[in-house]
C-alpha cells in the first residue's frame, strides 16, 4: 500500500478549495458550505483516526457499545435536522433513535458473531467501522422514510380523516401512506444493489482495493456490507414508520396538526 | 321517552356549551353563516376534533367506545369527499345495489371509471353510497347536495328519508338551502356567534 502524506492530502483539498474560489463571487453561500464541509471532514476523520488507534489497543466492549451509542444519537439528531417542516408527530428522537438503536446493533451483533467471527468477537476493528456503515445508511433510510411519512399525512391529511371517518383505524387510514414511506426509504439501497459493480463500484471497496486488498475478498465483504445495509435499513425504517405512525395519531385516533404544542 | 342521541355540556371551539336530546328517525338541520362552526359540531361528534362533555347514542358514551367503532355508527360525510383508490369500487365493502343507484341517477358502470374521470355530481352521490355502504346508524353530513342541481338534491332527499325510516337511526345535515330545510326536517339548530339555538324550520 502506498502511503499517502500530508502533502498529497493538501492536493487533493487544492481542488476543492479551486471550486470553491470559482463560486465565490456568484453563491458565496455555497462557497462557505462547501469549506466547511471539507474541514469538518478532514477534523472528523483525524479524530476517528486516532479514536479508533486507542479503541483497537483496548478492545473494551463497553467503550466500543458507548461510542455506538454517541454515534446512534448524532444519527438521530441528523435524522430531526433534516426534517423541513415542523412535524406533526411527537417524539421524533426518540422514534428514531430507537429505530436506529435497535436496527444497527442487531445487524451489528449478528454480523460480527455469525459472520467475521473476530476474536473476541466485539473487536473494534470490525465493530465500530461495521456499526458506521450500517449507521450511516440506516439513518438515510430512517430520516427518508420518516420526513416521506410526514409529507405524505400533511398532504394527504384530507384522505387519511375520511378514512378515520368511515370508522377505518389508523392503520388502515394511513396505510397508502405508510406504503409509501417505505418505497420512498428503501429505494436508494435497491438502486445500490443493482447498480453495485455495473454503474459504480461501492465506496468501501474501492477503498479496501486501493489500500491493496485482494480485490476478491474486497467484493466479499462488499456484498456482505450491501445486504446488512438492506436488511438494516429495511427493518429500521419499518420500525421507524411504524412508531412514526404511532405518534402522528393522538390517543382518539385524530391525525395530529403539527400546530399543537407537545404534550409531553 | 328514553333519548337515543344525547348531547350534554357539549364543549367545542368556537362554540359555547350545549346540550341536547334527539330520538331516533329525526332529521336535524344545521345552519349559520359559513365559518359559524356547523363543520366543528358534526365534528365533535364524530370524535374528529378534540371537545369536551358527552356524547351519548344508545346509551353508549363516545368515549368509552374505541374511535373506529363509534365512527362507523356516527359516521361523518365531509363536505368534500376524498377518492384513495383508483376507481369508485374500490372503495366499497358491499356495492351499492341497482335500486340506490338508479335512486341517484348513476349506474354500475360509473363505479369502475377512475375517479378523476366523474363529475364533481357524480362524485358527491357516490360519495353518498359509499358512507351507507358502511351501515352507519347516525349519519352527519356536511353540505351534502352542495353540487347537485334540485334534481339531484330531491334524489338525494328521497333516498336519505328511505333510508332514515328503515331502521332507528338520525341525520344531522348541514345545509344552507332555506326550503330544503323547510321541506325536510324537524328540527333545526341555528348556530349564530357561537351560539347554538333550536328553531323552528
Amino acid at each position: 500500500m502506498r502511503p499517502i502524506g500530508n502533502l498529497e492530502l493538501a492536493g487533493s483539498a487544492l481542488l476543492v478549495l479551486l471550486l470553491a474560489l470559482l463560486h465565490l463571487r456568484s453563491s458565496p453561500r455555497l462557497s462557505r458550505d462547501l469549506l466547511i464541509s471539507m474541514l469538518r471532514l478532514i477534523l472528523q476523520l483525524s479524530l476517528i483516526a486516532l479514536v479508533l488507534n486507542l479503541l483497537f489497543a483496548q478492545q473494551n466492549p463497553w467503550t466500543v457499545a458507548a461510542i455506538g451509542l454517541v454515534m446512534v444519537a448524532s444519527a438521530g439528531w441528523e435524522v430531526r435536522r433534516r426534517l423541513k417542516k415542523r412535524p406533526l408527530m411527537q417524539n421524533l428522537f426518540r422514534v428514531s433513535f430507537f429505530s436506529m438503536f435497535l436496527s444497527s446493533y442487531v445487524m451489528c451483533i449478528f454480523a460480527l458473531t455469525l459472520i467475521t467471527r473476530a476474536e473476541p468477537w466485539y473487536h473494534p476493528q470490525y465493530a465500530i467501522p461495521l456499526l458506521g456503515m450500517l449507521l450511516g445508511n440506516t439513518m438515510n433510510g430512517i430520516s427518508l422514510g420518516l420526513s416521506r411519512l410526514q409529507e405524505n399525512f400533511s398532504n394527504n391529511r384530507a384522505v387519511v380523516e375520511h378514512r378515520l371517518m368511515m370508522g377505518e383505524d389508523m392503520w388502515q387510514a394511513s396505510s397508502l401512506q405508510r406504503q409509501e414511506a417505505l418505497t420512498a426509504a428503501m429505494i436508494p439501497t435497491i438502486n445500490g444493489m443493482a447498480a453495485a459493480g455495473l454503474v459504480s463500484l461501492p465506496g468501501m471497496m474501492t477503498g479496501q482495493i486501493l489500500a491493496g486488498a485482494d480485490p476478491e475478498m474486497a467484493v466479499r465483504y462488499q456484498i456482505m456490507i450491501f445486504l446488512l445495509i438492506a436488511a438494516g435499513t429495511g427493518f429500521g425504517s419499518w420500525l421507524a414508520i411504524y412508531l412514526g405512525t404511532r405518534q402522528s395519531f393522538d390517543e382518539r385516533q385524530r391525525l395530529r396538526s403539527p400546530k399543537a404544542p407537545a404534550s409531553h | 321517552m328514553q333519548a337515543e342521541l344525547e348531547i350534554t355540556s357539549l364543549q367545542v371551539t368556537p362554540l359555547q356549551p350545549w346540550s341536547g336530546r334527539f330520538q331516533a328517525g329525526e332529521l336535524i338541520s344545521i345552519t349559520g353563516a359559513s365559518g359559524s362552526g356547523k363543520s366543528r359540531f358534526l365534528l365533535a361528534l364524530a370524535d374528529m376534533t378534540a371537545h369536551e362533555g358527552s356524547i351519548r347514542w344508545r346509551r353508549q358514551e363516545q368515549a368509552s367506545l374505541p374511535p373506529p367503532q363509534w365512527r362507523s355508527k356516527v359516521m361523518l360525510l365531509p363536505s368534500n369527499p376524498s377518492w384513495w383508490f383508483a376507481s369508485a369500487r374500490d372503495h366499497f365493502q358491499q356495492g351499492p345495489t341497482d335500486k340506490d343507484l338508479e335512486a341517484l341517477r348513476l349506474n354500475q358502470s360509473l363505479l369502475d371509471v377512475p375517479v378523476e374521470q366523474l363529475s364533481t355530481g357524480e362524485k358527491q352521490r357516490l360519495a353518498l353510497l359509499r358512507v351507507l355502504d358502511r351501515n352507519p346508524e347516525v349519519l352527519l353530513l356536511d353540505e351534502a347536495t352542495a353540487n347537485l342541481d334540485d334534481e339531484g338534491a330531491l334524489a338525494v332527499e328521497s333516498l336519505l328519508l328511505r333510508w332514515l325510516r328503515e331502521a332507528p337511526r338520525l341525520i344531522f345535515w348541514s345545509s344552507h338551502h332555506r326550503e330544503q330545510i323547510k321541506r325536510l326536517s324537524g328540527r333545526e339548530l341555528h348556530i349564530d356567534h357561537g351560539c347554538i339555538r333550536e328553531r323552528k324550520p
